[in-house]
């Protein structure tokens, strides 16, 4: 039976709840979009304080289908405040485009709240649902530029991998099933017998061949560039990093507490080539959207390394990663929005060359000392909130045994700084081809700025986020 | 009663058709029916291990994943409508701008 005061544990939950059906009653009565804004960045905000307030419950609720720790809060925190940042800067990036309607904050919301159960979840049931919400949202907004055709390419083909990976996803489900008769995840977890069985371990491995998918690990990558690059600019940025954290939020603490040691070898050749074809790849983009893709594809890589090395301190370093990714992921796609939207003629995605950062610092110095920031952080320079997040990852690795595995991931995230250096050399070392004048709206510089302090304060002080979120 | 085996394997056998059809096939409602075809099959390894176990929640399971198929129908669906508006085809093979 569910408890009528357990719903306080999901407070959060439940104000995004309301709060999307809400937006979508506003736009279908009013069409006023201010107010749609307004309520949803609000909910937003309040769901994100109260996950901060409340990050010290740790329970099993309704029917032992959430999980609430601060594990699971930490996480939330993560993904609430990169959707928080997006969309601030979505309005004036939608205006621009022309396609500022009530259904993409509607499904913004809706999205986040597949993210949040899916983060939460302690049956496979909710994982499934959560995960699908989230890909079908993100399979709508991929194609939300409707009259463009690359935003068509890009959510069609997001649609039918995604579609067919979760036929996968399920039937690992399936499998799991079958050989436990049961989908609750700590019943999974305790019933150490199970874990022998092959049948179980194939479901386990077509489980994760599903969210490997969404995180954008090797063979099943190749979307990323292609989806990222057709998407609308800001919403890249948001599947990039929301959806990406989501999923690895979801995936590591079962497989950490699964506990199948097989796994450890398969996840870190995964890791190694993930890391090698995002770095590797990116060198050779001129497309500052795929750059940045590509360097997402290894950032998933890097995640992977405390996939690989599952132990607590691995699981410290993606929290922090997490944290500084969505920082500094989607501060440079909100400069690379800004830059996009600046673009005299309103064409299919223009100004995402690398030809339009040319002599950037020359035009507009200050957005050119940002988008260098945000680089230098992506690359893991110290002191920015980059470099501890990669920092803890190598050192769990290290910790695991896997000391070949750091040592090949520091060489590669070494390969990456090549290409991260060539954008700001383009924006430093070149002169400008163009006179364009970047337009910035308050709230995406509010977002810039709440992204670089996130990226510079997190790098001075990292401990300060597990502080917060109890974690020792 | 038939054996729990019977119903796997018409199961395995139906989400091969369906990942073969995906390979294969070029059209885009094709790849789409075939991806239907392939949770369907999933949903009849759910029903079976449920009866088998004597266990109520793989059915519940299914009812889920119906509604998500649905649900991702109406999604692909106005997907391929939209893209079908600007480029007039379906076929796979002809939308390719975005590539590396």
């Amino acid at each position: 039976m569910i408890q009528l005061h357990e719903l306080q544990f999901i407070i959060p939950l439940i104000t995004i709840c309301v709060a999307s059906v809400l937006v979508l009653i506003v736009e279908v009565f009013s069409r006023n979009r201010e107010v749609v804004f307004a309520v949803t960045t609000l909910s937003v905000f309040v769901a994100l304080i109260i996950t901060i307030r409340d990050i010290s419950y740790s329970t099993i609720i309704l029917n032992n289908f959430i999980n609430i720790n601060n594990v699971s809060s930490g996480f939330n925190i993560v993904v609430l405040l990169s959707v928080l940042l997006s969309l601030l800067e979505s309005r004036s990036y939608l205006i621009k485009k022309q396609i500022n309607f009530g259904e993409y904050y509607a499904i913004i919301l809706f999205s986040l709240i597949g993210m949040m159960l899916m983060v939460m979840a302690n049956d496979l049931l909710i994982v499934f649902l959560g995960l699908e919400m989230m890909s079908i949202c993100f399979y709508i907004l991929a194609g939300f530029m409707r009259k463009r055709i690359k935003s068509n390419e890009s959510a069609l083909k997001y649609f039918l991998l995604g579609a067919f990976m979760t036929g996968f996803l399920l039937y690992g489900i399936t499998l799991i099933y079958g050989v436990s008769g049961t989908t609750n995840l700590m019943v999974l977890f305790s019933n150490t017998l199970l874990h022998q069985e092959p049948l179980f371990l194939i479901g386990v491995g077509l489980f994760l061949i599903g969210f490997l998918f969404k995180i954008g690990a090797f063979p099943f990558h190749m979307w990323v560039p292609d989806v990222y690059d057709g998407a609308p600019t800001i919403v890249s940025g948001f599947m990039s990093t929301a959806g990406k954290i989501a999923a690895v939020a979801t995936i590591f603490p079962i497989i950490l507490k699964l506990n199948i040691l097989d796994y450890r070898i398969i996840i870190s050749v995964v890791s190694v080539l993930t890391m090698m074809f995002g770095n590797i790849i990116a060198l050779a983009q001129t497309n500052i959207k795929r750059l940045l893709a590509y360097s997402s594809i290894a950032s998933a890589g890097y995640l992977l390394v405390g996939l690989a090395a599952f132990n607590d301190m691995a699981l410290r370093g993606i929290l922090f990663y997490t944290l500084a990714y969505s920082f500094m992921q989607l501060g440079a796609f909100i400069v690379v929005g800004i830059i996009e939207k600046s673009s005299s003629d309103n064409k299919d995605f223009s100004n995402i060359s690398l030809d339009s950062y040319k002599g950037l610092a020359k035009r507009n110095p200050v957005l050119a000392t940002i988008f260098t920031l945000f680089l230098f952080s992506l690359a893991g320079i110290p002191p920015f909130a980059g470099f501890w997040g990669k920092y803890y990852l190598f050192v769990a690795a290290i910790k695991a045994n896997l000391i070949w595995l750091s040592i090949v991931a520091i060489l590669l995230s070494v390969i990456g700084i090549y290409y991260y250096l060539k954008v700001i050399v383009y924006m430093w070392f070149t002169d400008p081809e163009t006179d364009e004048t970047y337009i910035m709206s308050p709230l995406g510089t509010t977002a810039i700025i709440l992204s670089i302090a996130g990226t510079i304060f997190f790098g001075l002080f990292p401990e300060i986020f597990f502080e917060l979120i109890r974690f020792y | 009663m038939l054996e729990i085996n019977y119903y796997l394997i018409l199961s395995a056998l139906l989400f091969s058709i369906g990942v073969l059809g995906v390979l294969v096939r070029r059209n885009a409602i094709i790849i789409f029916m075939s991806i239907e075809l392939m949770l369907n099959a999933i949903n009849i390894s759910l029903v079976s291990f449920s009866s088998y176990l004597g266990e109520i929640s793989g059915q519940i399971f299914v009812f889920m994943v119906l509604t998500v198929a649905a649900a991702e129908a109406a999604v692909g669906l106005a997907i391929i409508i939209s893209l079908y508006r600007n480029k007039s085809t379906v076929n796979i093979d002809e939308i390719n701008i975005l590539k590396w």
